[in-house]
């Protein structure tokens, strides 16, 4: 094999997590979700867990992308938008609940999503946000026994 | 007896009479609703790679029997697969909802469509088999909406288009 050997992709299965406390009431809680930096990862569901529904989120991906995944769709917007409620967004793999995003979306490694988590339950929100999708290992060709 | 080409079809008869149409057993089975990733990985929506992601959130709050009217404005290059909707009180249905393509001129709903019957929640969304794409060759593609809150007391009411934005 030459040292230009060719590579391909083998799909690893990968869960990446966003796992915190939202305090009672509060606005806009930031939380970096980070791509790993091992392979790239591409994005096929979404579930979420939380303690209390009265939770809203915002994602928005930083760095060259910089675009908002989560975006206000009403104009005008008379009231402040901390974005959509949790449960609009996805729900529990163990309920069947998990939300395919339809088309798979790549997110490259080391790639910062920004969160930010508006609770009006007034108490303290326990949330995780999974993402299921698979890692892009690249690896030399045929050293895998599939992809 | 050789078989006529012009002779009927007698195959498609049969297939309209089954009780279990034979191609539902396309993609997963357990939830057709979300029927989005064949069998084998892919998706329905080959095609559109590297398109990202959207939720398009309206976000209202209405007093009682209140209505509230708005519109959606629309990333370029936007695809609409699913409709998603939530309300803080739902006794008696929530709301109702009218949606509308302003640069076609085409409703979406034929007649006010209750909340639940139009859409459900991130843990059952209903996919559109066929994505649309919002003719964007407008300055400003948008999608209207119009809410009516169906309840006796105020009501904190959400209605999401999901889709996803192509590359140029």
């Amino acid at each position: 094999m030459s040292n230009g050997a060719q590579q391909e992709i083998v799909k690893v299965p990968r869960v990446i997590v966003l796992d915190l406390s939202v305090t009672g009431s509060a606005i806009q809680l930031p939380a970096v979700l980070t791509v790993p930096s091992d392979a790239d990862f591409e994005w096929w569901f979404l579930a979420a867990f939380r303690t209390d529904a009265r939770l809203k989120v915002l994602i928005k991906e930083t760095g060259v992308g910089s675009r908002d995944i989560i975006q206000t769709g009403i104009t005008p917007q008379t009231a402040g938008f901390n974005g959509i409620l949790i449960d609009n967004l996805a729900g529990l793999v163990a309920s069947n609940g998990a939300f395919p995003i339809a088309v798979p979306y790549v997110m490259p490694a080391n790639r910062t999503y920004q969160h930010l988590f508006t609770d009006t339950s007034t108490a303290t929100n326990v949330v995780q946000l999974a993402y299921h999708g698979f890692a892009l290992l690249s690896v030399p060709a045929g050293s895998s026994s599939g992809s | 007896m050789a078989t006529s080409p012009n002779a009927p079809q007698l195959m498609l008869p049969r297939l309209l009479n089954l009780l279990v149409n034979p191609f539902a057993t396309f993609g997963f089975p357990a939830n057709f609703q979300k029927n989005i990733y064949t069998r084998g990985g892919a998706s329905a929506y080959s095609g559109m790679e590297g398109a990202n992601p959207v939720w398009l959130t309206a976000d209202v709050t209405l007093g009682a029997f209140k209505t509230a009217r708005g519109h959606f404005p629309l990333p370029y290059n936007f695809y609409l697969l699913a409709f998603l909707a939530s309300a803080s009180v739902n006794a008696v249905g929530g709301f109702r909802g009218v949606l509308y393509d302003t640069t076609r001129r085409l409703p979406f709903t034929m007649r006010p469509c209750t909340m639940g019957s139009l859409a459900g929640q991130g843990n059952s969304p209903m996919f559109a088999g066929v994505p649309y794409r919002v003719d964007d060759t407008a300055r400003e593609p948008k999608i209207k909406f119009t809410i009516y809150n169906l309840e006796n007391e105020q009501n904190l009411i959400e209605l999401v288009l999901y889709g996803v934005q192509t590359p140029d």
